[in-house]
């Protein structure tokens, strides 16, 4: 597994950023940064080498589907995984985020383990413990 | 009496200017007064007109307010206690989960700690002996057992320690999701007091407010927030829900 990817954490609340940002520190990728809103992502995530979006769906500016939709119809941008992780929990809302090009679907409350798995999924490479 | 001296001021001018020409036999100065005395009438049909669309207006406003001011105290409102009933659960939930875990990983901490400090009056005096001679190889053996022993239990209990930890930050995730949901309600209350400020105004005749804003309404876009039990409909339950949803859409 590459340690040296670089994720960007988008949620609006610091103390799930700080959550996922742990979390992902203890599979090993210490190369994280962070972003209050989908408005304040997008410019980052144009302007950095990211290899990785994890972001909330509610969000007050730009929320986490636009944040999606906005990455996918940027050409240099398209190919980011970007996996969601979110309180939304309406069956429109996984169907619309899976049309618009979502790579996984977490909802919150959520385990350190279905994170692990998620990524290992997305990234192809077997989950860890 | 009031009514009469109105009724003279307001066409009296007008009323002896055209007896006056009427009198005299004046057709022309009688034409004219009569023309006034038209434009004056149609005037005041206007003015009686305008008052009363303002009050047309504003009671179209206050029905609006009215039913806005329905639905809040019917449906909104209700709706926001079951809200805050569930993010109390939810904040309640997160800190019970935190405490319980931190209790059981005291203990662990503990014994780690207890067995070190047991094992270093051994080491003390079984290097003493080697220095003066006097250890015997069994007491080595011993000690060496003694230490794998502890090494083994230090090992599993932090692990265990580490994996409370995790739960412990994951625990923490309660702060967003009713913080999510208490954000709505603060919404809520600022249309609800916004509201109340504006019928407030209106029962003062003071039409000049302008109208209340609604607050913008969840939308699938915009997200909804948590699933709140007995409220939201259409939901997933779990975790495996939307996997077995992602697996049916082919991903």
């Amino acid at each position: 597994m590459n340690e040296q990817l670089k994720f960007l954490v988008v949620d609006d609340f610091s103390t799930m950023r700080r959550i996922v940002k742990n979390l992902l520190n203890d599979l090993g990728y210490k190369n994280v940064e962070e972003a209050d809103d989908g408005a304040t992502a997008l410019p980052m995530l144009k302007g950095g080498d990211f290899d990785f979006i994890i972001t909330d769906w509610n969000m007050p500016t730009l929320p986490g589907l636009g944040l999606l939709k906005a990455v996918r119809a940027d050409p240099k941008l398209a190919r980011l995984p970007v996996l969601m992780v979110t309180a939304e929990a309406k069956r429109e809302q996984i169907v619309e985020a899976a049309q618009a090009g979502v790579s996984g679907y977490i909802i919150k409350p959520f385990t350190a383990q279905t994170l692990s798995e998620k990524l290992a999924k997305i990234l192809g490479q077997p989950a860890k413990a | 009496m009031a009514a009469e001296s109105d009724l003279k001021s307001e066409w009296g001018e007008l009323f002896d200017a055209l007896s006056t020409a009427f009198a005299s036999g004046d057709r022309q100065a009688f034409i004219q007064t009569l023309d006034r005395l038209g434009e004056a009438r149609e005037h005041a049909l206007y003015r009686d007109l305008r008052e009363l669309s303002t009050d047309l207006r504003v009671a179209l406003e206050q029905f609006r307010l009215d039913s806005r001011l329905a639905t809040l105290a019917g449906k909104d409102v209700p709706d926001a206690r079951v809200r805050l009933d569930h993010a109390l659960k939810i904040t309640e939930e997160g800190a019970h989960r935190t405490l319980d875990l931190v209790e059981r990983s005291c203990p662990l901490a503990e014994r780690i700690a207890r067995q070190a400090a047991a094992l270093s009056e051994p080491l003390r005096s079984v290097r003493a002996g080697l220095l003066d001679g006097t250890t015997h190889p069994t007491s080595v053996n011993e000690l060496l057992s003694q230490a794998e022993e502890f090494l083994a239990v230090a090992q599993r209990e932090s692990d265990l320690v580490r994996g409370n930890l995790t739960e412990v930050l994951m625990a923490q995730s309660s702060q967003d999701l009713s913080g999510q949901i208490i954000r709505g309600v603060i919404v809520l209350v600022g249309e609800v007091e916004r509201t109340l400020a504006h019928l407030s105004a209106l029962a003062g005749n003071d039409s000049t407010k302008t109208p209340v804003p609604h607050a913008p309404t969840p939308s699938a876009g915009s997200g909804f927030g948590p699933a709140i039990p007995g409220l939201t409909t259409g939901a997933v339950g779990e975790q495996n829900d939307v996997d077995a949803l992602l697996a049916d859409l082919g991903m």
